[in-house]
């Protein structure tokens, strides 16, 4: 006999069959031979359908008021939406016309901000196409995040859309990096330092957010691949592009 | 019961009759998993009208090849239960709200009357549902009332599928536990 006995986890992981064919049948073999789990089992079984019962009585004695009929909301159902196929395939479009045009826009404010090199003297970031851009990706995602609970997309759009603004956000994080190290030269300009002080300073500055950049892009990536469509991922997105937006428009308030 | 899928298409190219009737086949359904998910009759019936409102205005974003429609509909329901659920955390404004705020919050659900007709352990066992955190409660709600598998309730939730088949077995674990404590107490109690 063996004397391993499941896990209760595991035991739980049985009765709601959420297990692999493979640990199914060597739980089963172990069953058979065990009294001791089967025993559990039994417990566990019992306590379940306790538990199946005592919600569905609980739930199916509540029955609606008389207010609640179809009258009270027929009124409202004459702003039904009859617009046509063709409109409706067009806010479809919209998110991911959204989504590469702010793409494209943030390329466009990166490829501005590359040749600004490490001066003493105070360089201005060019950030209205950056800052556009991230309007865009908020629009996008938010606008999904809505969405998400209702009239989903085909995998194929949410996977699209997922990847947009993945991208967005790499590119975003660059410029984010940019500011950052823009901003400590701005800290360390207006306290009077020396040159070699704001040089080590902004490295040390650029290598830090590059550091925390590389972590937010891998974990991120990770994330939404294993969340694509979920109002989790698109609610990330949201946070995340927030975040950065906060960063691109710091230097408009020094 | 009448061809939902012709009542859908009816009801697609304009004929009231057949919302009606699409409203009466799943009003009951839909009001009952709002209120296993919000534990409160009035707050049940709001989300209720919400999301059938919501789906009879949409229905043009249905899509029968992706889902079915109790699927869609149930989605739409946890949609607005969790909306009125995140509205009553908020804090309100207004002066009624204020003076208020001393009060107990959700009055029990059922009367004393009613309480005292139903079985302890029932009562018991749908009170430790309603201490279960929403995910939780959404999860075991739409498993075992709602008969979904989990690749349905992973759908309408909005989570992978592990993360829908965890979600079912901790909120089992959660309840037993609640069991196993009640059970104990009362224990101790004959004892003294």
């Amino acid at each position: 006999m063996t004397t391993r006995h499941i896990s209760e986890e595991n035991l739980m992981r049985y009765i709601c069959r959420t297990l692999s064919d493979a640990e199914r049948e060597s739980f089963d073999k172990h069953l058979s031979e065990c009294p001791i789990c089967r025993g559990r089992l039994n417990v566990h079984e019992l306590r379940q359908r306790q538990i199946g019962d005592s919600l569905e009585s609980a739930i199916n004695e509540v029955s609606p008021s008389q207010k609640m009929n179809f009258a009270a909301i027929a009124p409202r159902l004459q702003q039904r939406s009859t617009q046509p196929q063709i409109w409706r395939r067009l806010s479809l479009a919209t998110p991911i016309a959204m989504a590469v045009g702010g793409l494209v826009l943030a390329f466009f404010g990166l490829w501005q901000n590359l040749d600004i090199v490490l001066v003493p003297q105070l360089h201005s970031f060019q950030g209205p196409l950056s800052t556009l851009s991230c309007f865009c990706f908020i629009f996008v995602s938010m606008g999904q995040f809505d969405q998400a609970f209702t009239a989903r997309p085909r995998f194929i759009i949410m996977a699209l859309l997922t990847s947009l603004l993945w991208a967005g956000t790499l590119v975003i994080g660059l410029l984010n990096i940019l500011v950052i190290r823009d901003l400590v030269l701005m800290v360390y300009l207006s306290a009077g330092h020396n040159t070699a002080e704001m040089s080590v300073a902004a490295i040390l500055a650029v290598l830090i957010s590059a550091l925390i950049y590389i972590a937010v892009v891998i974990g991120g990536a990770e994330y939404h691949y294993k969340h694509i469509g979920c109002p989790s991922s698109w609610k990330l997105f949201s946070w995340t592009i927030m975040g950065q937006l906060f960063i691109m428009v710091l230097p408009y308030f020094l | 019961m009448p061809n939902l899928e012709r009542l859908i298409e009816r009801w697609r190219a304009g004929d009231e009759k057949a919302a009606e009737a699409l409203y009466n086949i799943h009003q009951i359904k839909v009001y009952r998993l709002s209120f296993g998910l919000l534990g409160n009759k009035e707050d049940a019936e709001e989300a209720a009208q919400e999301a059938l409102t919501y789906a009879l205005l949409h229905i043009q974003d249905f899509d029968a090849r992706r889902s079915k429609f109790t699927t869609w509909l149930h989605m739409i329901t946890v949609s607005r239960c969790r909306d009125l659920f995140r509205k009553k955390r908020l804090p309100t404004l207004s002066f009624s709200a204020w003076f208020n705020r001393n009060r107990v919050p959700s009055p029990p659900e059922f009367s004393p009357e009613q309480r005292a007709m139903q079985s302890e352990k029932r009562d018991m066992i749908w009170e430790a549902v309603l201490e279960l955190s929403p995910a939780l409660r959404e999860a075991i709600v739409l498993r075992h009332w709602g008969e979904h598998t989990y690749k349905e309730i992973a759908d309408i939730v909005g989570c992978p599928l592990r993360t829908a088949q965890s979600r079912v077995r901790l909120a089992y674990q959660y309840l037993e536990k609640s069991l196993d404590k009640v059970a104990q107490e009362r224990f101790a109690e004959e004892a003294i």
